[in-house]
């Protein structure tokens, strides 16, 4: 069964546009309002939600809070004009897994369609990154809960996974991930410091904390458990 | 000078009448000259034993409190005024007589009637608040064979002010006591006026002391404004100036003739301003940039009146304002970028939408076409991204962003910068000195923004030098704030276009070199870090960019 995704954006050319480049892989749907998108998601579930930031009246923010109180599930990408980047980070703070700067590459759209999907996937089997947290002996400093957050965005998780080979420079970490936009990347990777999973030396090179190499272990045993289950 | 009494050789020449005018005349005289109050007592006090002939005289005045009488004024036989303040050691001027209740004098006082005795040792034993020198006082009369004394009221029209006392060898009668009422009367009159006179003369020097102390206020104040201000009379002469004026024309300007000693010029100045106020008999201001002085100056010339309401003199102040004016600029530029780039930003965004369109269909298009077509649409796709890009470095300054800024330390940001660039340095023969302060404080910005300005202020500099010039740069703590200065000696930047300079798409770049973007970017990270730009350009000879920013710890404050 193909994924459900939501387009919502008051330009009807924008969802006519994602609707044509994305109807292949998913099932998609458009509104041309927050209150429209709310509406739909009263009736149907949706992995994604694409929604643009600036809308009048109920704008993305809104859309963003109420579908993550609502569908916890669901995850939802922001859309925005480059002016409102700190709007976006915002979103990603108050739970969106991502955000797409206009204008855009189509590849890049459907990169991070990807990624939430395999967020939502990581989420679903958190259960087993539960019991594994707390079978293992392993010292961290943060509660579970938040371990389970930083963990469930792909980038953060591939930017971990990526420093296990290594330290490595901003640059470096950005162009492995191939990551359009670095304001992105410099937002994960503060709050990959933040919770002590990366360090930063003197020359601003990124490597793995003690406790962050803990982490990573479990990772790469949860990812192949991910993998083999988006396999199924 | 020879006083009239001193021609009188012989006084019982003279009827009493006669005495009693020549003397009380030459009081006058006395009074009508000015002359002191002590003066005209010691006249009086002489006359009565040098044209009356009595053996002493004295004149006592009442005391404010009227608790004494005090002897201003007396006249004796040579040596028995010596006589009493060898013994006493007191002198007889100022001695004071106390008015005991009930006592011959105090009944004087009273009842403004004259008393005459014959026992003239007894009164004054019964006024005396020293016991021994009372009884002094009395062997030395008894020894001087004075016995006889007359006292009257010095009465100024009904008001009593003291007490003429003489004393007598021979007995003295009624007769005595007209002649001494007469005279004490007119010679009261005498006193008071001279006594008022006094007042008058000390009240004039107070007044003239004050006036004194505040004029000397005045100057001081004057002189400590720290503006040039001269006053200058109707005939082109300088009459007043403070000390700043002194400094600035490097001579004393007061008493000296405006145009002359200020301009150098033969003839006033054809537009003078004094002029103008005084002809128009209005205050005037006005902004001018002096050449010379290279300093904005505020010039205001204001009129001074007379009390008839005619002109008397101009003031003329000159206050520079170049630090005011330069301020203002500022606020202007502020003011006109954060305008213009409002009104960029919303363009910007508006285009966003449109080219968000363009693109995205254009990939679609390019998805399903083949050939030709396909190449054709690369280039949309291509040049939309190059406007998206342009709107995105634009959007992206014109919006603040915070997430990363942290502990700034702008040496090192040059250093990378300079290391960056060391390749551009080589290609010129461009001399670089660094002057770095060691010590320099941290401040509070983005490293990645901050460094974009830098380069693009260095590329300017490099630029602008043709083929060999200087480069300096230099960092201090100048107070709460981090000072960067970056200065060449290249072409400089043309007076007109020095307002335009951080105006978004300004460049004399040819076509295509340059976006125009550099300072305006620069400016707008500036202002994002709470700090300020300034430029100093002069043609051919070079441009300074002076950048501050607020230190770490004063922003975190």
């Amino acid at each position: 069964m193909k994924d459900k995704i939501l387009i919502v954006d008051d330009d009807p050319l924008i969802c006519e546009g994602l609707t044509y480049v994305l109807k292949d892989k998913y099932d998609v749907v458009t509104a041309s309002s927050g209150r429209g998108a709310l509406l739909k998601a009263e009736t149907e579930k949706f992995s994604v939600v694409l929604t643009d930031l600036v809308m009048p009246g109920v704008d993305g923010k809104h859309v963003l809070r109420e579908i993550k109180r609502s569908y916890p599930q669901t995850q939802v990408i922001m859309i925005t004009a480059h002016a409102t980047v700190d709007n976006a980070i915002e979103a990603m703070k108050e739970g969106a897994s991502d955000y797409i700067c206009k204008p855009f590459d189509i590849k890049n759209v459907q990169k991070s369609i990807v990624r939430a999907l395999k967020e939502a996937a990581f989420e679903r089997i958190d259960y087993n990154l539960e019991q594994k947290l707390d079978n293992e002996t392993i010292k961290v400093s943060i509660s579970k809960d938040s371990i389970l957050k930083t963990l469930s965005n792909p980038i953060r998780r591939e930017a971990m996974e990526f420093l296990v080979s290594g330290d490595y420079s901003f640059t470096e970490i950005l162009t492995q991930l191939d990551i359009d936009d670095p304001t992105k990347l410099s937002f994960h990777l503060r709050i990959l410091k933040s919770v002590k999973f990366v360090k930063q030396d003197d020359y601003k090179i990124y490597s793995l904390s003690d406790q962050g190499k803990e982490i990573a272990k479990l990772l790469s045993f949860l990812s192949q458990m991910s993998d083999s289950k988006d396999a199924n | 000078m020879k006083n009239g009494l001193d021609i009188i050789s012989s006084p019982w020449d003279l009827d009493e009448k006669t005495k009693e005018l020549l003397l009380l005349q030459e009081v006058n005289n006395l009074l009508n000259s000015g002359s002191k109050l002590e003066v005209i007592l010691e006249t009086i006090a002489k006359g009565l034993t040098t044209i009356f002939g009595y053996n002493v005289s004295a004149i006592h005045l009442l005391n404010e409190s009227k608790t004494h009488l005090v002897c201003k004024s007396y006249s004796a036989e040579s040596n028995l005024v010596k006589k009493v303040e060898k013994l006493t050691k007191i002198s007889v001027l100022n001695w004071k007589i106390r008015l005991f209740t009930g006592s011959m004098l105090t009944q004087l006082i009273k009842t403004k009637e004259p008393i005459i005795t014959t026992d003239i040792v007894n009164l004054v034993k019964s006024h005396s608040d020293i016991p021994a020198l009372s009884k002094l006082a009395g062997s030395i009369a008894r020894f001087s064979g004075i016995k006889f004394g007359i006292g009257v009221p010095l009465l100024a029209e009904d008001k009593i002010v003291g007490v003429i006392g003489i004393g007598s060898k021979e007995r003295l009668l009624e007769k005595d006591v007209e002649i001494l009422l007469n005279f004490s009367k007119q010679a009261g009159l005498a006193v008071e006026r001279a006594k008022i006179f006094e007042i008058l003369e000390d009240t004039v020097q107070e007044r003239t002391k004050a006036l004194k102390e505040s004029n000397e206020f005045l100057d001081s104040v004057f002189n400590s404004i720290t503006d040039t201000i001269f006053i200058r009379d109707l005939n082109y002469k300088i009459i007043k100036a403070n000390r700043v004026s002194e400094q600035t024309f490097r001579e004393n300007l007061v008493g000296k003739c405006c145009y002359k000693v200020i301009m150098q010029r033969s003839e006033p100045c054809i537009d003078c301003d004094i002029d103008y106020t005084i002809e128009k008999k209005e205050a005037q201001t006005q902004e001018v940039y002096d050449d010379n002085l290279k300093e904005h100056l505020l010039i205001s010339t204001y009129p001074i009146f007379h009390e008839d309401g005619s002109l008397n003199a101009v003031v003329k102040s000159i206050k520079i304002i170049t630090e005011e004016k330069r301020t203002e600029e500022q606020m202007i530029r502020a003011d006109k970028l954060a305008s213009i780039g409002r009104l960029a930003a919303g363009f910007a965004h508006e285009i966003n939408n449109p080219l968000t369109n363009i693109s995205l269909y254009a990939q679609i298009l390019h998805h399903k076409a083949r050939g030709e077509n396909r190449q054709m649409l690369d280039i949309v796709k291509s040049q939309t991204d190059v406007a998206g890009r342009i709107v995105k470095n634009f959007l992206k300054y014109s919006y603040p962003h915070s997430e990363n800024y942290g502990p700034i330390q702008l040496n090192e940001t040059l250093l990378k910068v300079l290391d960056f660039l060391k390749s551009q340095f080589r290609q010129g023969n461009v001399n670089l000195e660094c002057d770095l302060d060691p010590k320099l404080r941290k401040i509070r910005g983005d490293g990645s923004h901050l460094e974009q300005v830098f380069v693009n202020i260095l590329t300017n500099a490099l630029h602008s030098i043709d083929k060999e010039g200087h480069l300096k740069i230099r960092t201090s703590n100048n107070g709460g704030q981090i000072k960067v200065a970056i200065s060449d000696t290249g072409c400089g930047i043309p007076k007109e276009h020095l307002s335009k300079i951080f105006d978004p798409f300004f460049t004399t770049k040819e076509v295509g070199k340059g976006t125009g973007l550099g300072l305006f970017i620069s400016y707008g990270i500036i202002q994002k870090h709470n700090g300020t730009i300034r430029v100093k350009s002069d043609i051919d000879k070079g441009t300074s960019f002076i950048m501050q920013f607020p230190n770490l710890e004063d922003y975190e404050r």
